[in-house]
C-alpha cells in the first residue's frame, strides 16, 4: 500500500504490525514458565561424611576432643560428651508435650539449644557436633536439630516453643556475621 | 449558533444527522503496553529458572525439610532422594521402599498420608499415628555384599564415582580445582539411617562436601 505526502513523494505505508501470534505465543509460554518456578528459596546445609562406629573410636587422639553428640531418638534427644570431660550428669531432654503439623513440634529444640549454648560457653573453641539416632528420625527432625546447635541466638535461654522460633540470630558487631555455635556436623553411626 | 446544528452556506441551519443507535465506531485495543509487560515477565522467568542450580520441584513424593540456614547453593552433583527413587544427576539409580508396620506401603496409604498431612484435614489421630510409621529404606540387593548391615548404596556410588571422575577430567581440562561437592534433594520424611547411607556412599565416591538442600524458613 502507498500514499503521496504533502510534498508529493509517494512513501510505502506498512500499516500496523499485527503483534497477535506473538502475543499467543507469550500467553502459553507464561504460565509454562510460571508453573516450573520455584516460589520457595532454597538453602543449604552443610554436614560431613558419616563416622561409622562408636564414638569412643576417636580415643586415641592425643588431645582430649570434646567429641559432642547429639542423640536423637523417639523419646526425645541425649547430650552425650566425653566422659573424661564430662562434669555433670547426662540428662535427656525428653519430648514437649506439644503437638505441630510435622510432629517435629513435640522435640523440645529450646532445651537443646539451652543445653547447647551452655555447653559453648565451656568449650568456646569447640565447633563440631555429631549427631546420630534411632535410624528411623526423619530428615525434618534432623534438620531442626542441626538448626539448634549451629548458630548463638540472642538470648542464652529459651523456655517456650513459641519465643525460640522466632528468636533471632545472635550477629557479630565487628563483622556482621552470624556468631556460630556448632557448625561442623557430623553424621555419626552406631553400629 | 443553534448548538445542535451546523450553519451552512445560504445561512440556514443543518440539523445534523443523527446517528443510528445501531452504528458502532471500531474499537481498537493498544496491546504494545501488555507486550512490553509480558516481554519483562518472560525475561525475569527464564533468567530465574535457568540461574537456579537445584531448580527442584516438590511433589507428593519430595517435600523438602525447612530451616533457618542461609548458605546458598552452588553448582554440584546433585543426589535426589525421593519417597520412591534414589536419583544421581536425574539419573535413576535405586528404588526407595516403603514398609508400614510388616507390610509393603499401599498406594492408598500413600495417598492417605498426603491427605491426612494437609492444613483441613480431618483425619483421625490413630490413622495418623500410624500412617507416621512409614518407614522409608533402600533393599538389601543395592547395599554391598547385599548385607542390611552395609552402609554403601553400590548403584549410587558407582554412578557418583562416574559422574566424580567426568567433574575432574573436565576441572583439569579448564584449569579448576575440583570441590567434590554434592547437594542432596532430600524428602522430609526420608529416615536418618537412608541419609547417612546416602551421604557415607557421596563420601565414598570422594565426595566430601556435602550439602543438604532445605526451604529457608524464617521460623526455626
Amino acid at each position: 500500500m502507498s500514499k503521496r505526502t504533502e510534498r508529493g513523494r509517494e512513501v510505502q505505508d506498512w500499516g500496523e504490525i499485527d503483534v497477535t501470534p506473538v502475543m499467543s505465543i507469550l500467553v502459553i509460554l507464561i504460565p509454562v514458565l510460571i508453573f516450573a518456578f520455584n516460589f520457595f528459596e532454597v538453602s543449604i546445609q552443610q554436614v560431613a561424611a558419616p563416622k561409622v562406629g562408636t564414638p569412643k573410636e576417636a580415643k586415641e587422639d592425643k588431645k582430649k576432643q570434646l567429641q559432642l553428640t547429639v542423640v536423637i531418638n523417639e523419646k526425645g534427644f541425649t547430650i552425650k560428651q566425653n566422659a573424661d570431660l564430662v562434669t555433670e550428669k547426662e540428662k535427656p531432654i525428653p519430648k514437649r508435650a506439644i503437638s505441630s503439623d510435622d510432629g517435629a513440634g513435640e522435640y523440645d529444640f529450646p532445651r537443646l539449644y539451652t543445653q547447647l549454648r551452655r555447653i559453648k560457653m565451656a568449650w568456646p573453641e569447640e565447633k563440631t557436633v555429631n549427631i546420630t539416632g534411632n535410624p528411623k528420625i526423619p530428615w525434618h527432625v534432623v534438620a531442626r536439630t542441626i538448626d539448634a546447635a549451629r548458630l548463638k541466638l540472642t538470648e542464652a535461654k529459651y523456655d517456650s516453643m513459641k519465643e525460640y522460633a522466632s528468636a533471632e540470630i545472635m550477629v557479630d558487631k565487628k563483622t556482621g556475621e552470624p556468631q556460630v555455635m556448632f557448625d561442623q556436623v557430623v553424621f555419626a553411626v552406631t553400629d | 449558533m443553534d448548538p445542535q446544528g451546523i450553519e451552512g452556506e445560504d445561512g440556514f441551519v443543518k440539523k445534523e444527522k443523527k446517528k443510528s443507535k445501531y452504528e458502532v465506531e471500531e474499537a481498537k485495543v493498544t496491546i504494545t503496553s501488555l507486550m512490553d509487560i509480558m516481554t519483562i515477565l518472560l525475561v525475569f522467568l527464564m533468567v530465574s529458572i535457568t540461574s537456579d542450580p537445584l531448580n527442584i520441584q516438590q511433589n507428593d513424593d519430595l517435600t523438602l525439610a525447612k530451616s533457618t540456614a542461609q548458605t546458598k547453593p552452588k553448582d554440584s552433583i546433585p543426589v535426589t532422594i525421593n519417597k520412591r527413587a534414589i536419583l544421581a544427576d536425574q539419573a535413576l539409580v535405586a528404588e526407595v521402599a516403603c514398609k508400614l508396620g510388616a507390610q509393603r506401603c499401599r498406594q492408598e496409604d500413600r495417598d492417605r498420608r498426603v491427605a491426612c498431612r494437609q492444613p483441613d484435614a480431618t483425619c483421625d489421630p490413630d490413622e495418623v499415628k500410624r500412617l507416621d510409621q512409614m518407614y522409608f529404606y533402600v533393599e538389601d540387593r543395592f547395599k554391598e555384599d547385599g548385607s542390611d548391615k552395609s552402609f554403601l548404596i553400590e548403584p549410587l556410588f558407582k554412578e557418583l564415582e562416574k559422574l566424580v571422575k567426568q567433574q575432574k577430567e573436565e576441572n583439569e581440562a579448564l584449569g579448576r580445582t575440583f570441590a567434590g561437592t554434592t547437594t542432596m534433594v532430600c524428602d522430609q520424611d526420608i529416615p536418618f539411617r537412608l541419609l547417612t547411607e546416602a551421604v557415607y556412599s557421596a563420601g565414598r565416591a570422594g565426595l566430601f562436601d556435602i550439602r543438604f538442600a532445605i526451604i529457608k524458613s524464617g521460623e526455626r
